[in-house]
């Protein structure tokens, strides 16, 4: 399958950050993602692999996200990605509230 | 009886020096041990190579979405991404001078985790300079390309 994201456009510093902040997810360093997905997206608000990762990494730092912005970014692409960030934020919440 | 050990050896020469085994330690071979992803520092898992075939993770849909461009095959990971590392620092720089000082902390926090990628590369970037001066005195004594041009800025 090729990658539907095909931007050659793209600059070299929004790569690298893309490729920086997966590099944290990967590595499942939640809080490290958020921060630095949080600081790009003032740079580049509304990119869609940003806030795709910011929305998860949000979800697992129980950190405040407007998942309701990533309805405009939404395609068949990630539409399941979305759905399952969204109720793991919801999860996350609810065991929180649970634990206190 | 004491009998010293010395000479008995099991085909594995471990008695060294400490200065040969900080040689050694200096060579990518040995930091390089294959260890689960969960014994890495911080700083060393963020700029792991991430394995294509892992354990199962909960990333592998979300590096479908974004593709392997942006992702395993990201030049983040591979050659000389300092130069990129430092544009996007210098991105982040201007766009937080454009806001109001209360309002740059997420910017500041984001150059400082940009500025750790870019130590972590330059001291790999060392290592391996030093294992190829080293391999060059083994061998004939070749002067080892310098690069100078990834001075830390600020």
């Amino acid at each position: 399958m090729r990658p539907r994201i095909k931007r050659s456009s793209m600059s070299s510093d929004l790569v690298i950050a893309i490729g920086l902040v997966w590099g944290h997810l990967r590595a499942r360093q939640f809080e490290e993602a958020w921060q630095l997905a949080n600081g790009c997206l003032r740079v580049w608000p509304k990119e869609p692999n940003l806030m795709l990762m910011a929305a998860y990494a949000a979800a697992e730092m129980l950190e405040p996200f407007d998942f309701d912005a990533l309805d405009e970014i939404r395609t068949p692409a990630n539409a399941e990605w979305i759905r399952l960030v969204r109720r793991r934020a919801e999860d996350r919440t609810a065991q929180m509230r649970d634990e206190r | 009886m004491n009998a010293p050990r010395l000479g008995h050896n099991n085909g594995v020469n471990r008695t060294r020096d400490s200065a040969e085994l900080g040689e050694i330690a200096s060579l990518p071979e040995s930091v390089l041990i294959p260890k689960s992803r969960d014994l890495l520092n911080p700083g060393e898992a963020a700029v792991s190579l991430p394995p294509p075939l892992e354990l199962p993770n909960a990333v592998a849909p979300l590096t479908n979405i974004l593709g392997t461009r942006l992702t395993v095959d990201n030049p983040a990971w591979s050659g000389d991404p300092i130069p990129s590392m430092r544009l996007l620092q210098k991105t982040l720089i201007a766009r937080s001078l454009e806001l109001e000082p209360d309002a740059r902390g997420d910017l500041l926090r984001a150059i400082e985790l940009v500025e750790q990628a870019v130590q972590m590369r330059l001291r790999w970037q060392q290592m391996r300079r030093s294992e190829i001066e080293m391999l060059a005195r083994q061998g004939e004594s070749q002067p080892a390309a310098t690069p100078a041009e990834h001075e830390v800025q600020q």
